[in-house]
């Protein structure tokens, strides 16, 4: 009983993996940078959430909805004002700026709110407690479930957008060919912009769940970026499905090594995504384009 | 130096010119100038002990330290492309190094040559995972994960002190005074070799290698540039100079914990001295590391907001000097004080003599 | 009103000088070939008329407005258009999909993805194959129906015929006869010079970055394209007699 346990509550687990590495995946896909201050955005989101809740006492899940009009604006600004002249400085100064804005949030939160750590798991009532009994020794809760189908939906969602919609499909194009997009009447700059406000956004929802489900401090960005990197590679970069894959192995990997010891459950995490990089395959799919 | 031939001009182009010729020097008037001062700071450096106050011997070992870390961050990043989150993975296996070795009772000094080494030969296996990682950011959160990684081994050693930290004890014996001038000069020889090391890679072939990587891969390759192995010689450099660096640390603070010798505040200080002095430059991390010590000195009592202005300053710097300082003094002054460059220089034939006139660029 | 004129263009790389001084006009429904060797300027030439190179002199007017600062995209607004060189499709969408793409806001015209398929009839059984997965026929065709998507009143076509099997350049010649016939002015860079005797209107000849012979194509012999083409000295007469300034003989 306690491996279907293990790969159930893995799998939960996995669901705020793969939102966190939703955005990753997206930024990466579209503009070919790892915005190392990704996880420091989730972070954000969870803390504007906190704030809201802490001043109108209103449910987590309601602020979640609140902020993320906030977290587009704020993804497409920083768009603008810095890493829209890092994409075109070549390929390492998007990986500095992204880090040196990763400090300056981490900081930044820490005086703003103290490095003491929060949770939104309080306010979010009964759904935090709640949990349905599978079978023998198998509960699942329905924190986690609600998490999950959240993540399906946002992926899902994301999916259709890039398929199906021109704004899409324009997305796509621009991240197969700039140069091309643009001489097709496409704002390359736009596109890209708006990719980074979804991906922050989508971060800021990641992060307010990871506040719910357990706490969060201003220091905790790198580790949700290592959780969110880790799943789009375990996945295979190039499909935001796989991202939901990646996530869901991750999960499993750490439940399974917090089972042995709780100490080993990160470490577990790590070992397997560092397997999967030996493995041949993997190299394939970490160069493949995003379609 | 070789001298390389051209044409003489057209037939019915006119009177006939002296044909030139021109050859490749390494050593500019700025550099063979600067030889003199270098070598009067070496010695003034070895003479501080003796002069200075044993507070000013504390700070100059700390800078020294970021000097090494600055020149093994700059020396895989601004020569070699590689974006390295995960040095700290190296500047804490060092560390515990030291602590694993004089606990089997080798001698203090001695452990931080050997723990060095070490981390150089952790670092081939190493290699063979992350430089797999193509993409630049990829690379950078690989060695991220991997510096996590040894920090968690780490801290699940109860015999190397655990989560909560262990003391350099072999070092008690020495009275404080002997033991921080000791630190300080074997830090300073440690620089001395880092610092030697990278003149003596770059003078190399690697050197060459390493330009025309950064300048585009696939070309490089496709004239048989051994493109994996100039990356990997780099990374073995960085990772033993990293681990020098953080054994040095250990015997500069004599206590260390996993959660920070292994921090990723490591690479953001590395970042911030490499970015500000001058990246790919190679007195750029030098002037780096002087102007974070400074700041660092002074302003580290603001807290966050201190981090804060680190953070923004790097931003700036990508953006408005991506070269840094040193580089802009570089293109500015046409200087460069060590003989690393190449400069193509015209030599003049007249008939019947054979001069040196001028320098072209 | 003149549909594109191009005057005192000056464009390179660094201290390389690709595109030197040139200057012309394009009127309305009227086709004008660029030829010249390997090298001569005339891509980055159209590249910088299209706005994907900042030239360093001169200025661009597309229909009485002046585009020269305009990003290539918001040229695209204003009814220019390139097919750029090696076609350039989006390998991973579908040939619908790069189609799709090529639609401008405001740009509402004759053109969509139906009178493409008709004025391109082999592209109507790839609609829903990858890009990738083209013959060059098939590209170049679908490059320039997604150029076509944007309603331009100035189609740039940087090498038409380049890699096509001469059967494909028959059709894509007839197509592009219709798409002057409705008023559409088409900038060509081609290299068959029989093509462009029979097809273009005027022909500019490129050396080294400078037009080297400039005139309708019926004044123009063979011998004088091909001398300017290669440079030849006594073989191409200077830009500015009677014959080169486009009035009819």
């Amino acid at each position: 009983m306690t491996w279907a346990n293990i790969v159930v509550q893995g799998t939960l687990l996995g669901g705020v993996y793969a939102l966190l590495a939703c955005g990753l995946s997206l930024m990466f896909g579209v503009m070919r940078i790892i915005n190392l201050a990704h996880g420091d955005l989730a972070v954000v989101g969870a803390f504007l959430a906190w704030a809201v809740v802490d001043r109108w006492g209103v449910s987590p899940f309601v602020a979640m909805i609140l902020i993320l009009p906030v977290m587009l604006v704020l993804g497409y600004a920083i768009h603008r004002a810095f890493l829209d002249r890092s994409l075109r400085a070549g390929i390492l100064v998007p990986l500095l700026a992204t880090f040196g804005l990763s400090i300056a949030i981490q900081n930044l939160l820490l005086e703003v709110f103290s490095a003491n750590v929060k949770s939104l798991g309080g306010n979010a009532g009964r759904i935090t407690t709640a949990s349905w009994q599978l079978a023998h020794g198998l509960t699942v809760s329905a924190l986690g479930v609600l998490i999950l189908v959240l993540a399906i939906v946002i992926l899902g969602g994301l999916q259709l957008f890039l398929s199906r919609t021109s704004s899409g499909r324009r997305m796509r194009a621009t991240a197969q060919d700039p140069d091309t997009a643009s001489l097709v009447g496409i704002n390359a700059r736009d596109v890209y912009a708006r990719a980074t406000a979804i991906a922050v956004a989508v971060a800021g929802v990641a992060g307010v769940l990871v506040a719910i489900r357990g706490t969060i401090d201003p220091g905790a960005g790198p580790t949700q970026l290592i959780f969110a990197f880790e799943a789009v590679v375990i996945g295979g970069f190039g499909s935001l499905w796989g991202t939901l894959v990646g996530g869901i192995i991750l999960g499993i990997a750490q439940v399974g090594g917090a089972h042995i010891d709780p100490q080993y459950s990160i470490l577990a995490g790590h070992l397997v995504f560092l397997a999967v990089l030996v493995r041949p395959r993997a190299r394939v799919a970490l160069s493949r384009s995003f379609a | 130096m070789t001298a390389i031939p051209t044409t003489a001009g057209d037939e019915d182009a006119g009177p006939e010119l002296p044909s030139d010729t021109w050859e490749v020097r390494r050593w500019s008037a700025a550099s063979r100038w600067s030889l003199g001062p270098i070598a009067l700071i070496a010695v003034a450096l070895w003479l501080v002990p003796v002069f200075a106050r044993i507070s000013v011997v504390q700070k100059l070992t700390s800078l020294l330290i970021l000097v090494v870390l600055a020149v093994m961050w700059n020396a895989l990043a601004g020569y070699g492309g590689l974006v390295s989150v995960g040095q700290q993975a190296f500047i804490g296996l060092g560390a515990y190094g030291v602590i694993f070795l004089t606990q089997h009772h080798v001698a203090a000094y001695l452990a931080v040559v050997i723990a060095a080494v070490g981390c150089g030969l952790v670092s081939i296996p190493t290699s063979w995972l992350v430089l797999r990682l193509n993409v630049g950011g990829q690379f950078a959160i690989g060695t991220w994960v991997v510096a996590e990684v040894f920090a968690l081994l780490v801290a699940l050693d109860k015999s190397l002190g655990g989560g909560t930290g262990t003391s350099l004890t072999a070092l008690r014996g020495y009275g404080p005074h002997r033991r921080q001038v000791d630190t300080y000069l074997v830090t300073l020889a440690v620089t001395f070799v880092v610092i030697a090391a990278v003149v003596v890679l770059l003078r190399t072939s690697l050197g060459d290698s390493l330009q025309a990587i950064r300048d585009d891969e696939g070309a490089a390759a496709s004239v048989g540039v051994r493109v994996t192995r100039a990356k990997r010689t780099l990374f073995i450099l960085a990772a033993t100079g990293c681990g020098a660096g953080g054994a040095l640390i250990l015997a500069n603070t004599l206590f260390i914990q996993p959660a920070s010798i292994f921090g990723v505040q490591w690479t953001a200080y590395m970042i911030f001295m490499v970015l500000v002095g001058g990246l790919g430059t190679f007195e750029g991390p030098i002037l780096g590391a002087i102007i974070f010590f400074y700041i660092q000195d002074r302003f580290a009592n603001y807290g966050a907001w201190y981090l804060v202005g680190l953070g923004v300053t790097a931003i700036v710097f990508t953006l408005a000097l991506p070269r840094g300082l040193w580089g802009a003094i570089e293109s500015r002054f046409r200087v460069r004080l060590l003989p690393l460059g190449h400069e193509v220089r015209r030599r003049h034939r007249e008939p019947g003599r054979a001069t040196l006139a001028g320098e072209g660029r | 009103m003149t549909a594109l004129s191009v005057e005192d263009l000056e464009a390179g790389y660094g201290l390389l000088h690709a595109v030197r001084d040139v200057t012309f006009r394009i009127e309305p429904g009227e086709t004008v070939a660029i030829v010249g060797a390997n090298g001569a300027g005339k891509s980055t030439l159209l590249r910088a008329v299209a706005g994907a190179h900042r030239p360093t002199r001169g200025r661009i007017v597309l229909d009485g407005r002046d585009v020269t600062g305009m990003p290539a995209h918001r040229r695209v607004g204003l009814g220019l258009s390139l097919v750029p060189e090696g076609r350039r499709l989006f390998p991973d969408l579908t040939v619908e999909e790069n189609l799709l793409v090529g639609r401008v806001r405001g740009r509402q015209g004759a053109w969509d993805v139906w009178s493409v398929i008709e004025a391109f009839p082999i592209i109507e059984r790839l609609l829903f194959q990858k890009a990738r997965t083209l013959s060059g026929g098939e590209q170049q065709a679908t490059a320039i129906g997604r150029a076509l998507m944007a309603n331009p009143s100035v189609l740039l076509i940087d090498e038409v015929s380049l890699g096509l099997a001469p059967v494909a350049v028959d059709g894509l010649y007839g197509s592009l006869g219709a798409l002057t016939a409705r008023g559409t002015s088409l900038l060509l860079v081609e290299q068959n010079l029989k093509r462009v005797q029979a097809f273009a209107d005027r022909i500019l000849c490129m050396l080294e970055g400078a037009v080297v012979l400039e005139g309708r194509s019926t004044n123009l012999t063979r011998e004088q394209i091909t001398g300017a083409y290669f440079g030849l000295r006594g073989s191409s007469p200077p830009p500015s007699t009677a014959a080169a300034t486009g009035a009819p003989s």
